[in-house]
Order: C-alpha cells, then structure tokens, then sequence
C-alpha cells in the first residue's frame, strides 16, 4: 500500500515548525494515523504492530501522566532498560513534556546507575523490569533524591509493594484521566518545546576516565539525521532494527531519529538473544552492527563450514575466492570482467545468496559497522559474499554519524564527510570537527566543555587525517597511539583488530608504547579454543587451566607467526601471554559496549606487561576461584611468557 | 486463633497468615518397601493450597519414593493419598495428571529429539480433546485448539524467558536450559500442584539463584501448591513456606523454615551428632 517513496532530505514541507522529536510523532501520527505501523516487537512469538497512533497516544498519556507526578521543565528521566517500544513511549513522553531523558545500559551494577543518576539528576527513572528495580532499590537509601521508579514489565514484581514504584500503566492511567479533564493540554505543552532545546543526555563510554554527560539539542540531532539521509536515503516501507543498547547514542542517530523523520518501521528484538533470529524474520533493510558482532558471524561461518561435510566444505572453498576476486577488483575500483562477472553470478545462486540468507542480510541494503575499527578480514569476507557493508564514524559530542563509506570505498578509511559537516586535522594529528548538531556542553562539567571545545571546534581525541580524495582516515585515539623506542607510531587498534581475525582469539591488547617490540596481551575464545582442545584430546578444567596450556601457547604462536607474516618488521608481535581470565564489564576492563578500556586494563595488569619486556618466562598473578557452589579462593596462578619465533 | 500448622498470629511466618484455605493434597500413613528396605514408612503430610512445601532429608531418606506414590509411579503398601478428597493412591497415573498434579525429574525426562514448543506442546496432552482424524487433517477445531495451546505455551516460554530456544531440540540444550523446559512442560499441564524433584540439582549458583526466582515467580503468577525435593538447604530456607524433613523414610520434623533450621534431630541427621565436651 505504501510507496517506495524517497523522503528528499531538503524536505522543507516536512520540517519547518517540526523543531522536536515529539512534534514529528505528531505529524507522522496526523499522516498515517491507524493506517501505517511504527513499530514492531515480538510479544509472545508473535510480531505485534503499533501504529502511529498507538505511539502518539502512548506518549500523550505518559506525558500528562509524568507532569502529574510532577515532572519540571528541563528535568532530566533516566530510562534504564532493552530495546523495547515502552523505552521510546518513555523517552518521547519525557521530551514532549519539555524534559531531557538519560539512557542507561541495563546490564550496568548498581554502583555504576548511582553514578549516572547523581552526575545526571535525575528524580524519575523508569527501568525495565524486576532485575533493574532491584538494583534501583538497593540504591534507594543511597539516592535520596530518587523519587519514582517507573518499570513497564510487571514480571516478577506482582507482590513489591515500595512506594517508590508505580507501573508505566498507571502513570499512563494518571495521564489519560488528566487529559480527559484537559482537553487540548497535552497540545499545549507540545507546542512550548522548541528546537533548541536539549533532546537528551547521552554519557561517554569512558574507556578513558568517568563518562561524561553530552547534552544534544532536538535541532542538532535533526539536522544531522538529515544530513545522513541525504547519502542513505530511507523509505516509508524500510524496516529497521533497534536492539544496540540505546544508553549509546548511535542507534538513535542511525535507526530511531531517521526512522521517525522518514516513517519507516523500527522493529525490536524479542530478548538479547533472539537478535540475530529476529533481524532475519524481519529481513531488515539496514542495519547497524558492532565490528565484534560482524566479526564473530564471519569466523561463525568459518568454524561451521570447517565441521561441515567434505562436499560443503569443498564447495564453500572452490566458490568463496570467486568472491574475493571479485570484492577486491570493486574495491579497487577496477573494472569486473565478463567472465568473473558469469563466474560469480553463478557462485551467488549457489553459495553467496544462500549464505546471506542464513545470516539475515538478504533483504539488507546496507550494514553500517560503527564504533571501531573493523578486521580488513572481515570487510572482504561480507564484500565477497555482496553484502554491502560500509564503514561510518560517528560521535556523540558531534550529534551522530561524522562520515559514511559511498561507493567508492577505500578500505581503510571510514569514508568522506556527510554534508555541512566540517573537519580538520590539527598539528598534532588530532582530528577536529564542526558539524550542526554539535554538543551544548557536558552535563554539569564545565571544565571538560572547555578543553574540548576551542573556537567552534570540538576536538575529538582521535589521531588520523583526510587523504587528496576527501575521505577520513583514522588511526585510533590520541592517547592509545602507541610510539615505540625507534619512533614507529602504530594504533594498536588496528593491530587487535587483525589479531581478533583467528577463531581463537576473543581480544587482545598490543602494548609496546616506548619499547623495542610489541607484544600481546590475549584472552581466548573460550568455546572454540575449548573444542580445539577436545578434539585433540587433552582435557582441562577451567578457563584459567585451559588458558595456560602448553598446547594453547603453541597454537597461538602459530596464529601469531601467520599475522606476523602479513606485517611490517616494525609491527610484528613479537612476544604475548594469556591471560588467565576473561576481560569483563563488571571488572570494569571493558565499557558497556564491551570496547576494551586500555589504560584501566594497562593499570591493573602493571606486572604482567613489565614481563613482558624482561627476560622472565612466567609471571605470578592472583586469581580469584569461584566455585560452582558460589565459594572463592584466591590462587595464584603463572602466566607463561612465549616469544614468537621469527 | 492459631493457623492450620499450629503458629499463633504473632508468629506466624506462613505467607499464607492465619486463615489458609486447606488442603489441597493429604499423605495419610503411606508406606513403601522395596524387599527389606523400608523406603517410606508411614508418613503422614498435608500440602496446603498455594504453598510452596520443602522435603528435605540424606540420600535413600524416601523423598522421591514420596513423589513417586503421590503421582502415581509407585502403589504404597498401606496408607491413603487424597488429592482435593479424592483417594488417588490407586489411580493410574494419567489419571492422577489430569486431576491436575504434574511433576519433574532427578534426571530429566524430556523428548530429546523434539524443540523446546513441542516438548511445552506435549504437556498440553491432557487438555487436548481433537481426535485422531481432525488432528491429523489439522481441520476445524483442531486448528482453533493448536493456536489456543500454543498461546498457552507461549506464556510459559515467556515466564521462563524460553525465547531464544524455542525451536532448538531440546537434546542440544544444556543441562540448566533443559531443567527449565522441564519445568515449562509440568507447568504447561496448568497443575494445581506441582511436584519438583530436585530443580537445583548440578547447577551454578547463578542457575540457581534464577531457578529459585522463577519458582516464586510461577507461584506468585499461576497459585499452584509447590512441593519440591531439594538438596540445598540455603534454597529450601529462601523460598519455601515450610519444611518436612525425612531420614530413613520416616518424618523426623515439619516446621517453618526456622524452625527446622533449629531443630536438633535435623540438625543431627545432617551434620552428625555434636561431640560433648
């Protein structure tokens, strides 16, 4: 029923006086009313539809019913929580009564929330279900200032009676009743919010020190979703997915803000789990994943066909380099051949169409891989199967998405600037940026506002430059860079990206910063490591045991010496441990994102990376057992040192 | 005025306070023998409705053979069950399930090869009255008794959060997703009273902690009576109304949790006898 109609980002007649998020659900719901789904999540199996005017009505009530319970102007919501509809209900809900919402990572500890409630000050808070009121009102006594918990999934929490809680339901209730009594007055407060104001608070990851409160305003973040939908432009039919943790801005600026502008169809994940399952279901039409996630499917697909049958194995292996041959002539710019085009038609029937299906990517016109920086393996591997996979640079303090791959893609870089957007590089290296959406500020932190914001341009902290073709290079942060005895500069980044391409590697850290050589701190992938070692036969216990296998250190050392072959002199590894742990967000050694927090990793394992530059063989470290009835032991375990022979 | 298991209203600790509502299930003098081995031996019990009641006691104390009188594996030699009054003690064992008693196992009884909704599906058995012939046409009402089933399942892979395994073979699954299916398929029956033999069993202690969660959860939800078998007396403690406790087949003690907590004859059976200095 719906054309493929493009929605032209200069559309005029469709902003104009929609200066705010709330104002454009408004509009959409004028538009389509009943008529058009919204949004999709999957309740019960089964995928139910919320339309415009489901979505509008949900926000009016929530709305009313949040200014009841005495919600001020400018007040700051925290909203903690998965990917679901009630999580937006909220958020707009918050906005359209002239308040700033605060999203949260649901899997955060309890001291982590307090954190972000006090810095933010938040008084309300609506949180998921029981697992998150829990944590909330174990912080009760510690936040005085906590006013309501309002949780939407009512599992579990049949029988807590705290004043503290109310259900999103019968605020809803409380709004509904106000509205019926004040006719026209949820319009009315619509009206008053304005462009300029802030939309939300999104916090840094603080992979470098405690995460920072960035204030962005309902104008900036508008402008800069249009200006992503002037190069990908998105259709009223598109169906998009949301389930990157929405504490994260990124999924906002990519999927949510462009959605409501071009009326397309967010659909959320049935659990964390079901992801991968569900953006099938779905055949989704873009989609924003993590460089990890798109990874970990292709060394998926790597590992399956490895225990495939011999046939498919032997078909897999005469057709993917068709593939390859063919992504590296595109990605070259280099013209395709008649006959590697029929070859690879072919190979598509066969190999490439299906492959994508089991994916999920069939439908999928575009992937965008965000955040980091992602395995050169692993761009090829989607390119060769004709999964169109782009690179994007985004960041929050500049409102979203800074750069975006087009069709002439250079691998290395993360592509030329997005319209109206403005970047240059400093005599540091450092790259600098000005775009329309840039931040207001941190939240109550002045000082930081300051040192990185100098005359209009905000100074991002990431080391790269622009090439003579306009396209964004970058290397890593300013402070990881890595410099070595000889002046080498390196982004270790890139460098743990090649290394995470082996199926047994789950993460790794390159130090070297003032040395001779570069080493490699390693966690192993517990499961496909686990089953190497089964299928050859020797047995372990733990992860800890497992980790410091003679036989473990022996196949890395064979991956490493392959990485090493494909390296310049300067950036081989040249000896590396395994830690005997796994890196985990509760210990604080990666963000919510599960991106690495180097310098805290670097601090707390001192010992260890000094072995590594001494002529040691093992190293000690305390460890801390815990057993399968809950009791811990701290032991000591030796890390083994092994250098990589040349 | 005291409550049915005899505390006065000050302390009473039963959640069900002073005015429970009787019975649901009565063990009356039940005794089983296998050769010379008393298994059971003349144990009397009630379970009261909507409680959750706890068995405790060492290896060979009897507590499964117990489960297995009370739906309907074993015949006790001598002694009378009553489910809602009604004697079940010689009933067969389908029977006994659709008065509305269902359970789970030590080890696990699920059909390996089949997904985690068929296995639910299958608990549905004794609710599903399409014949053969519609059923295998899938034709008039079975096909409106199919969807009414599968949203009846799918509240309970809600309540379990079962999502992303719903299509897996259960065969796949690991041990604590598969003591959760099973749990899935007994509550898929919709029991009135619902017999748990060591839900916990070989779990970490996080598995455990969301066992016990959803224990109390499907309490609170569905109101069936609860009476588990279980090992680990910190669980037993946490979730449970009230604790019977077996050794050698007989009942030794029955209290509140803190009662039993403090009763020396439990505390003997499980730790041994105290040296007097």
């Amino acid at each position: 029923m719906w054309q493929r109609v493009q929605i032209l980002n200069t559309g005029e007649d469709m902003m104009g006086d929609l200066d705010t998020f709330p104002k454009i659900i408004r509009h959409n719901y004028e538009k389509y009313g009943h008529t058009k789904i919204a949004m999709r999540c999957k309740r019960f199996g089964i995928w139910k539809h919320i339309t415009w005017a489901d979505f509008y009505k949900s926000m009016n009530h929530l709305s009313l019913g949040l200014k009841q319970l005495g919600l001020e102007w400018g007040d700051k919501v925290f909203i903690l929580g998965d990917n679901e509809p009630e999580w937006l209900y909220a958020a707009y809900a918050v906005q359209a009564a002239g308040g700033i919402f605060v999203g949260g990572y649901s899997d955060s500890t309890a001291n982590e929330l307090k954190y972000y409630i006090e810095d933010c000050d938040a008084r309300l808070v609506f949180a998921e279900d029981q697992e998150q009121v829990d944590k909330l009102l174990f912080l009760k006594t510690q936040v005085p200032s906590l006013q309501k918990v309002i949780y939407w999934d009512p599992k579990g929490l049949w029988s807590y009676q705290d004043p503290l809680l109310m259900s999103m339901e019968e605020v809803e209730q409380i709004g509904r009743q106000y509205g019926e009594g004040h006719p026209g007055e949820f319009e009315r407060i619509l009206e008053q919010t304005r462009g300029d104001n802030v939309a939300l608070i999104a916090y840094t990851s603080g992979t470098t020190g405690l995460p920072k409160g960035t204030m962005l305003t309902h104008q900036g973040l508008i402008e800069m979703a249009r200006n992503l939908l002037q190069i990908d432009p998105i259709y009223e039919t598109d169906e998009l997915m949301s389930y990157i943790p929405l504490g994260w801005p990124g999924d906002f600026v990519c999927t949510i803000h462009r959605a409501l502008i071009a009326g397309a169809i967010v659909n959320f994940a049935e659990a964390p789990d079901t992801v991968e399952a569900d953006i099938r279901e779905i055949g989704a039409t873009e989609a924003l994943l993590s460089p990890k996630l798109l990874e970990a499917r292709m060394k998926e697909v790597e590992t399956k066909i490895s225990r495939a049958t011999g046939v498919k194995r032997w078909y897999y292996h005469l057709l993917m380099p068709v593939g390859y041959k063919v992504a590296s002539l595109k990605l070259t710019n280099m013209r395709v051949s008649l006959f590697w085009r029929v070859l690879y038609g072919v190979a598509n029937c066969l190999l490439f169409r299906p492959l994508k299906d089991r994916l999920g990517y069939l439908k999928t016109r575009l992937i965008f891989s965000a955040g980091a920086t992602i395995a050169p393996e692993a761009y090829s591997f989607y390119h060769a199967i004709g999964a169109n996979l782009k690179c994007s640079y985004g960041i929050s303090e500049g409102g979203g998405v800074i750069t975006l791959h087009r069709d002439d893609i250079q691998k290395d870089s993360v592509g030329p600037l997005l319209p109206n957007i403005q970047a240059r590089i400093s005599d540091m290296g450092e790259v600098l940026l000005r775009t329309p959406g840039m931040f207001m500020g941190y939240y109550n932190n002045q000082q930081s506002y300051n040192k990185s914001v100098k005359d209009g341009w905000f100074y991002t902290g990431d080391y790269g430059y622009i090439n003579d073709l306009g396209h964004l290079i970058i290397f890593d942060r300013m402070t990881d860079m890595i410099t070595m005895a000889d002046g080498t500069r390196c982004s270790p980044q890139y460098i743990e990206s090649k290394l995470r391409v082996s199926p047994y590697i789950a993460e790794a850290m390159v130090v070297g910063h003032g040395q001779e050589y570069l080493s490699a701190i390693m966690v192993i992938d517990y499961n496909t490591v686990g089953r190497w070692a089964e299928e050859h036969g020797f047995s372990y216990t733990t992860y800890t045991d497992l980790s410091q296998k003679s036989e473990i250190y022996e196949l890395l050392s064979q991956e490493l010496k392959r990485f090493n072959r494909e390296m310049t002199p300067g950036l081989r590894i040249r000896k590396f441990l395994v830690l005997h742990k796994q890196l985990d967000a509760d210990d604080a050694e990666l963000t919510r994102l599960r991106k690495l927090r180097r310098h805290y990793v670097e601090q707390h394992y001192t010992s260890e990376i000094e072995a590594l530059y001494t002529n040691k063989s093992e190293v000690l470290a305390e460890a801390t057992v815990v057993y399968r009835d809950g009791q811990t032991r701290n032991m000591i375990v030796r890390i083994k040192i092994e250098t990589v022979e040349e | 005025m005291k409550c049915q298991w005899q505390h006065t209203s000050q302390d009473c600790e039963c959640k069900l306070g002073v005015e429970t509502i009787g019975e649901i299930l009565r063990v009356e003098s039940v005794s089983v023998t296998f050769g010379k081995v008393r298994a059971v031996d003349n144990v009397t019990l009630e379970v009261a409705q909507g409680e959750i009641l706890a068995v405790i006691g060492p290896n060979g104390a009897g507590k499964t053979s117990l489960l297995n009188c009370i739906n309907g594996f074993y015949r006790p030699e001598r002694g009378e069950i009553y489910f809602e009054n009604k004697p079940i003690a010689r009933r067969p064992r389908h029977e006994i399930a659709k008065l509305g008693i269902a359970r789970t196992f030590q080890n696990i009884n699920l059909y390996d090869h089949l997904s985690t909704l068929d296995n639910l599906l299958a608990g549905r058995h004794s609710h599903m009255s399409t014949g053969l012939l519609t059923g295998a046409l899938f034709f008039g009402k079975a096909r409106q008794e199919e969807i009414e089933h599968r949203e009846k399942v799918e509240q309970i892979v809600d309540l379990l959060d079962l999502q992303p395994i719903r299509k897996t073979p259960v065969a796949f699954l690991s041990y604590g997703l598969r003591k959760k299916v099973e749990l899935g398929r007994a509550l898929a029956m919709e029991p009135k009273l619902l017999l748990l033999d060591e839900p916990m069993a070989g779990m970490n202690v996080e598995e455990k902690e969301d066992m016990a969660r959803y224990i109390i959860d499907i309490q609170e939800l569905r109101k069936p009576s609860i009476m588990l078998v279980e090992h680990d007396m910190e669980v037993v403690m946490d979730i449970s109304d009230r604790v019977i406790v077996l050794d050698f087949g007989h009942k030794i003690a029955e209290g509140t949790p803190r009662e039993i907590s403090t009763d020396q004859r439990v505390v003997s059976a499980y730790l041994g006898e105290e040296i007097q200095s």
